[in-house]
């Protein structure tokens, strides 16, 4: 089996047996990486691209509207809460797989940040998955993936921010709420405790704490 | 966008370039967002569309970890040819391709692929990496010296 053979059918046979997992597939099968439904595949394509840009300029626009309405702390929320949804929706392969909180959190050695094992982590009748590094405002941060028996998914995060950012957001141990947004189908809740950013992320419709 | 062939081919593609499968997966969903975003203006040449904007993406995420590679202004080749026939001509085990694909840079590794699996040309490849010609063939003149003493074996040589 490890006969010399020519470099090009070596090459061939090193990448013949690659492929993508049944979930990875899954995931790219994600209406996020689908045209449109109706949108032709084949043909048309400057048709499309002209019907894209125009809704991408509609959006543009009215994105740039609620974002001049809204103060300077609240776009920061909502561009943490765009991240957030966009991290949950990619579903990028955990890193660690373990049910034990303890030993998920002491997998990320590499923050610059003491990350926090907050009761509030997991919703109710949640089971543990793993965790994988991401970012959040360009900082390294760690995201924590959880299932209910139904099988969904909520992702929750543990971030840090510069002072004069955190501030901007809801402080639970002053007593203030959890901001929630719904970005992209995404229901996230985004506080701050113990000096650190938490986001919470789950399906719109599933939570079970809506009044939070 | 894709079916699964084309995925898995654009995701073999990823691999080449990264060396690792967790990065590859991020370079694929990374690239197929962006393909989504900008759809190519030829529907047919959509794979080649996207394993450019995916080596673009990489390369620009190896820049911000500057990573750079500085390439020696000497070893030109003198011929075109010469460096495709000694690529076609080399003999290698897997446990010798295994060992000198670690050692090879992303755009070497990227330019062998396109080559073996691809079936590019070497001018192909150059028009892919926005490359002039004589810098792809410098490239694969040195691959070949290093892949040959300790490794490969020309048929020739037989």
């Amino acid at each position: 089996m490890n006969e010399p053979r020519p470099l090009k059918k070596a090459i061939q046979e090193r990448y013949g047996n690659e492929a993508l997992s049944d979930e990875q597939l899954a995931t790219l099968r994600q209406p996020v990486y689908r045209a449109p439904a109706g949108r032709p595949v084949r043909g048309s394509w400057l048709l499309a691209g002209g019907l894209t840009a125009l809704a991408l300029t509609l959006v543009s626009f009215i994105y740039t509207a609620q974002w001049y309405r809204a103060g300077s702390e609240n776009r920061l929320l909502v561009t943490i809460a765009e991240e957030v949804a966009a991290n949950h929706l990619k579903l990028k392969p955990l890193e660690i797989e373990n049910p034990e909180l303890g030993t998920v959190l002491s997998y990320f050695t590499e923050l610059d940040f003491q990350l926090v094992p907050s009761p509030r982590l997991g919703g109710a009748g949640e089971t543990l998955l793993g965790g994988r590094y991401c970012s959040i405002q360009g900082l390294a941060a760690a995201q924590l993936r959880y299932q209910d028996a139904n099988g969904t998914l909520s992702t929750w995060y543990e971030a840090t921010l510069p002072a004069q950012s955190l501030a901007a957001v809801p402080d639970i141990s002053a007593g203030e709420r959890p901001s929630r947004f719904l970005v992209r189908g995404v229901d996230i809740l985004l506080w701050r405790e113990h000096g650190l950013v938490f986001a919470e992320a789950r399906p719109s419709g599933s939570r079970s704490r809506p009044g939070e | 966008m894709f079916d699964d062939a084309e995925l898995n081919r654009l995701f073999r593609y990823c691999r080449a370039l990264t060396d690792s499968e967790a990065d590859a997966f991020d370079l694929l969903q990374g690239g197929m967002e962006r393909c989504l975003r900008t759809p190519p203006a030829d529907s047919e040449r959509r794979i080649a569309y996207a394993m450019k904007i995916m080596s673009n993406l990489w390369r620009d995420g190896l820049r911000r970890e500057r990573v750079v590679h500085f390439e020696p202004l000497d070893d030109e080749p003198t011929a075109l040819d010469p460096a495709l026939e000694g690529l076609e001509a080399a003999l290698i085990t897997r446990d010798e391709l295994d060992h000198a694909w670690r050692e090879l840079r992303e755009d070497e590794r990227e330019i062998l692929f396109l080559w073996a699996v691809e079936g590019y040309t070497l001018a192909e490849v150059a028009i892919h990496l926005d490359r002039p010609k004589g810098s792809v063939l410098s490239i694969v003149h040195r691959m070949r010296r290093r892949l040959r003493p300790e490794s490969a074996k020309e048929i020739s040589e037989r």
